[in-house]
C-alpha cells in the first residue's frame, strides 16, 4: 500500500519536489475512498475537516452561479486537490463535488494537512496560491454586483490581489486612516467601529463571509469612516485602490451599487450613534461572539416564567448533568442568552483537544465523543463557559426511571422519543428532528444521497455512539459536556419542555439581521 | 423572525390556534346543549346532561395529565408549550361544560361544594394565566438587568454587604441610624408590600425618606451616607421586581392544592353517581 501511495503522490503536483516517503509518513491517517459515477463526494454547507486528493477518475466540483440554476463544473483531474479550503479554516463547504466516472480519494485530515504544510513550505505557497485563484474567482462569482466581471479581468485580478489572514481581535484599518485598498471577506466576521469621543469605540455592526469594505473613502475620497477589527480568525482579499478604480472604469453599475450600499451603511452608522439601547446592544451582542456561532439558544424574557423546565429537562436526559445554564448575556429588553455551546463557526474549543474527542459533525454541530478524558483543554478554550467538566458515572442511566420505564414501556407505540433506555445504542439512522418555527435546520440530506461506502464516523447519526470501540473504562471518570443539542433524541430537551415557548434555538445571521450592515 | 429591533415589540394576548379551537368547541357545546332544551335546562340526570359530565371528566383528567407531562420530558405527545395551551383553554371549556352538566341549577349541597371548587380551580387557573403572561413582560421591560431570582436575590444580598463594609468605616452615630432606620426600611428580600407598588413610586418615597435620614448625619459624613443610600436605593428597585416574580410561584402553591381538592371532590362525585 506504501508503495501504491507513494507512486500516487508523485503524480499530485502539489508535492512535486518533495520527499513522498516523508509525505506518507506525515499523512500518519488517511483513508482512500471510492466513489460510483453520480456519487456526491460532499455536498455546499457541510462541515468536514478532511480535504481530498484525486487519485483515479473524473470529479467536478458544481460551483454555484448567482442568477442561475444550473452550477459552473470545474473538473478536478488526478493529481488535484479539493477541499482544502473548508479543511484549512474549518468553514462549511463552497460547493457540491460530484464523481462523474469511478473514481478513488486521498482523504486527509487536517492536522495533517497542516503538518505536510509546516514540513514542506513549497506545499504552503502552492497552497496558497491555488487558494487565491479560487478563491477570488468564488468569490467575485457569488457577489451579485460584481458577477458581471468577465473572466479575463479576474485572471489579471487574481495576480495582484493579497491574501491576507487575521487572527482574533486583529486591526485592518482604524478610522481616520488613509484609504488604500477595497477589502472583500472570504471567511471570518469583521466589526465595524467608529470612535466614541471619549477614546473608545461604539461597534456599528459586523460584516461576515461575502460581504465587503472599504468602499466608502474610496468613493468619497476621504478618510477611513470607521475601524475595521477581525472578530474571529479572517480571510481578507485585499484589492489595491487603483484596481479598485480599474474595477469601477470597466463596470459603472458596479460604482453605481457600491454608492448605494455606501450611503445606507453612512446611514446605520448616524442610527446605532443616536440610540445608546441600540448601540449597547450590537457592541454586546458582537463582543461577545453571539453573531460568530451557527446555533444561539435565545430565550425570550417577555415569556419566561422562571419554572426552570427547560434546566430540569436538559438534567433529565443527560444523566442528571444540566448543560443549560440560566446565566447569560442579556441582548435587549426582551432577549437573553443563556449558557449553552452555540455551535460556533470557527470553534476554538476544537484546537486542542488531545485525544480528538471533540468533532463535528456534517451538520456543523460539535460534540464530545465518549472517550473524552475530561481534561478541560476545551473547557479553558471556550470564551463563552459554555463547557463544563464534570464526574459521571460510567454506564451511567440515561435519563431518569420514570422516563426509562415509559420508553420501554411505550416505545412499540412510537410515542416517545429516542434515548432513555440503559444500554440502548440507537440504530444509526438519522432521526427526523421536529422543527420548531423559525428554527434553522443546519443541514438536510435524504438517505438517498448519504455518502456510499462512507465510515460511519463522518455519519450524520450518532457517529459517537457507533465510532466508540468497546473499552473498559474507570467508574467515575471526568469528562466534558456542553449542550449537543440533544442529538440522542428527537428533540431539543430544552425547547420541547418550555411551558411558555420562551426558549429557541436560531441562527444569529438570521435572528439578529439588523446587527449587520448592508451589503 | 425577528425582534422588530431593541426599541419595542408587539405582544398579541392571544396568538395561535388554540383562542379559535377554543371558540369552535365553545360554541358547538352551546348549541348542542340549547338543542336539547324543551321545557327545562337539561339538568345532570338526562342523557344531554350526563354527557356533558361525562365530558367535563375526561378534560378535567386531561387537566391533570399536564402536571405529568410537564414532568416527564420525553413524551413525544406534543411540546409543554402546546399542553399548556390546551391546559389553559381546554379548563375554560371544561368550566363552561361543567355549567351545563349542573343544568345550571347545582342541587344537593356537596355537589355544589363540587362544582364551587371546579370553577374556583378554573378561575385560578385563568388568573394564573394572566399572571404568567403579563408578568414577565412587566418585569423585562422595567430594567435591563437579567430578571432571574436567583440572581436578584444575590444582588441585593451582595449590595447589603458592601453598603455595611462601607458603614463599618462611618460613625457610631451614622452605623445606629443605618441599623436602626435604614435596614428596617430598606427591603433585603421579598416583601409582600410591595406587590402592587410601582418602583418609580417606590424609589420617590424612599428618596424622600433619606433625604429626611440626611438631616441626622453629621455634615462630614452626609456624602458618603448619600451614598450608601443611593446603592441601598437599587434594592428597593429588584424587591420590586423580586416580589412579582414571587407572585408566580405563589400562586402555583395555591393552584396545585385546588386542583388537586377538586379532583377528589370529582371522583367522589362519579363514585356516588353510580353507585348510589
Amino acid at each position: 500500500m506504501q508503495q501504491i501511495l507513494e507512486q500516487y503522490l508523485a503524480k499530485v503536483p502539489l508535492f512535486h519536489g518533495t520527499d513522498h516517503y516523508e509525505i506518507f509518513k506525515l499523512l500518519k491517517e488517511y483513508r482512500v475512498q471510492e466513489y460510483n459515477p453520480g456519487d456526491y463526494v460532499c455536498r455546499q454547507g457541510e462541515y468536514n475537516e478532511d480535504c481530498g486528493i484525486v487519485l483515479e477518475g473524473v470529479i467536478h466540483v458544481l460551483v454555484p452561479v448567482p442568477g442561475t440554476k444550473v452550477p459552473k463544473r470545474i473538473p478536478l483531474p488526478p493529481g488535484e486537490i479539493f477541499g482544502e479550503i473548508a479543511a484549512m479554516t474549518g468553514t462549511p463547504r463552497t460547493a457540491d463535488v460530484v464523481a462523474d466516472s469511478k473514481a478513488a480519494l486521498l482523504k486527509i485530515s487536517r492536522d495533517r494537512l497542516f503538518k505536510i504544510m509546516d514540513t514542506f513550505p513549497i506545499v504552503k505557497q502552492r497552497l496558497d496560491a491555488k487558494y487565491i485563484e479560487r478563491a477570488l474567482a468564488t468569490h467575485l462569482a457569488s457577489i451579485g454586483i460584481f458577477s458581471g466581471l468577465s473572466k479575463s479581468f479576474l485572471d489579471e485580478l487574481k495576480d495582484k490581489v493579497v491574501l491576507k489572514t487575521y487572527q482574533k481581535d486583529d486591526l485592518i484599518f482604524k478610522q481616520g486612516d488613509d484609504a488604500d485598498a477595497f477589502y472583500l471577506i472570504r471567511y471570518g466576521f469583521v466589526k465595524v467601529a467608529v470612535s466614541d469621543g471619549r477614546g473608545g469605540e461604539k461597534v456599528v455592526s459586523y460584516l461576515n463571509e461575502g460581504s465587503y469594505f472599504g468602499e466608502i473613502a474610496l468613493l468619497t475620497n476621504e478618510k477611513r469612516s470607521a475601524t475595521i477589527s477581525a472578530l474571529n480568525r479572517a480571510e481578507i482579499i485585499k484589492i489595491a485602490k487603483v484596481d479598485f478604480d480599474d474595477i469601477l472604469a470597466r463596470q459603472p453599475s458596479v460604482k453605481t451599487a457600491l454608492e448605494k450600499i455606501a450611503q445606507q451603511r453612512l446611514d446605520r452608522t448616524v442610527q446605532v450613534t443616536s440610540n445608546a439601547a441600540l448601540s449597547q446592544a450590537i457592541t454586546a451582542a458582537v463582543n461577545q461572539g453571539v453573531i460568530q456561532s451557527k446555533a444561539v439558544l435565545i430565550m425570550d424574557i417577555s415569556k419566561c416564567v422562571h419554572c426552570d423546565n427547560c434546566v430540569k429537562a436538559c438534567a433529565a436526559l443527560h444523566d442528571g448533568q444540566t448543560r443549560l445554564i440560566r446565566r447569560g448575556l442579556k441582548y435587549s429588553d426582551f432577549i437573553f442568552l443563556p449558557t449553552s455551546c452555540r455551535n460556533c463557526q470557527d470553534p476554538v474549543c476544537m484546537t486542542k483537544c488531545p485525544t480528538g474527542a471533540i468533532k463535528r459533525d456534517l451538520s456543523g454541530e460539535i460534540y464530545h465523543m465518549d472517550h473524552c478524558i475530561g481534561c478541560g483543554s476545551c473547557a479553558r478554550l471556550c470564551p463563552y463557559g459554555n463547557i463544563s467538566i464534570v464526574t459521571v458515572v460510567e454506564k451511567a442511566e440515561k435519563g431518569r426511571y420514570i422516563d426509562r420505564f415509559f420508553f420501554s414501556v411505550m416505545s412499540k407505540l412510537k410515542f416517545w422519543g429516542k434515548g432513555g433506555a440503559e444500554g440502548e445504542v440507537p440504530d444509526g439512522k438519522t432521526a427526523e428532528r421536529m422543527k420548531f418555527p423559525g428554527e434553522r435546520t443546519l443541514v438536510e440530506r435524504p438517505e438517498s444521497e448519504k455518502l456510499p461506502g462512507e465510515r460511519d464516523m463522518f455519519s450524520t447519526s450518532a457517529p459517537a455512539m457507533q465510532a466508540e470501540p468497546k473499552k473498559k473504562v474507570a467508574k467515575l471518570r471526568k469528562r466534558a459536556v456542553k449542550c449537543d443539542l440533544c442529538r440522542d433524541y428527537d428533540f431539543m430537551g430544552c425547547i420541547y419542555n418550555c411551558p411558555t415557548g420562551a426558549t429557541r434555538r436560531v441562527d444569529p445571521t438570521d435572528y439578529f439581521f439588523d446587527l449587520k450592515s448592508a451589503g | 423572525m425577528s425582534v422588530n429591533g431593541i426599541l419595542g415589540r408587539d405582544v398579541p394576548f392571544f396568538r395561535g390556534k388554540w383562542p379559535l379551537t377554543f371558540s369552535l368547541l365553545a360554541a358547538i357545546f352551546l348549541v348542542w346543549y340549547f338543542f336539547g332544551l324543551k321545557d327545562e335546562y337539561p339538568r345532570a340526570g338526562s342523557w344531554t346532561g350526563m354527557a356533558f359530565g361525562f365530558i367535563a371528566l375526561l378534560l378535567m383528567i386531561f387537566l391533570i395529565s399536564y402536571k405529568i407531562r410537564k414532568h416527564v420530558y420525553t413524551i413525544k405527545l406534543g411540546t409543554t408549550n402546546t399542553w399548556l395551551s390546551a391546559h389553559i383553554y381546554l379548563g375554560v371549556l371544561a368550566a363552561m361544560i361543567a355549567i351545563m352538566h349542573s343544568g345550571i341549577s347545582p342541587a344537593s349541597g356537596f355537589n355544589t361544594f363540587l362544582l364551587a371548587t371546579f370553577l374556583l380551580t378554573i378561575v385560578s387557573g385563568v388568573v394564573g394565566g394572566l399572571i404568567y403572561k403579563l408578568n414577565p413582560i412587566v418585569l423585562a421591560k422595567s430594567g435591563r438587568e437579567v430578571v432571574l431570582k436567583a440572581q436578584i436575590l444575590e444582588a441585593i444580598l451582595k449590595r447589603w454587604e458592601e453598603s455595611d463594609k462601607e458603614v463599618e468605616g462611618m460613625s457610631d452615630s451614622c452605623k445606629e441610624l443605618y441599623k436602626s432606620r435604614v435596614k428596617t426600611v430598606i427591603a433585603s428580600g421579598i416583601r409582600w408590600g410591595y406587590l402592587f407598588s410601582t418602583e418609580t413610586e417606590l424609589i420617590g418615597k424612599r428618596k424622600h425618606f433619606f433625604d429626611k435620614l440626611k438631616d441626622e448625619v453629621p455634615n462630614d459624613e452626609k456624602y458618603h451616607f448619600s451614598t450608601v443610600c443611593a446603592q441601598l436605593l437599587e434594592n428597593e428597585r429588584l424587591a420590586v421586581k423580586l416580589v412579582k416574580l414571587e407572585v408566580m410561584d405563589v400562586w402555583l402553591a395555591f393552584h396545585m392544592p385546588l386542583s388537586g381538592v377538586a379532583l377528589s371532590a370529582v371522583i367522589f362525585h362519579v363514585f356516588t353517581v353510580y353507585y348510589y
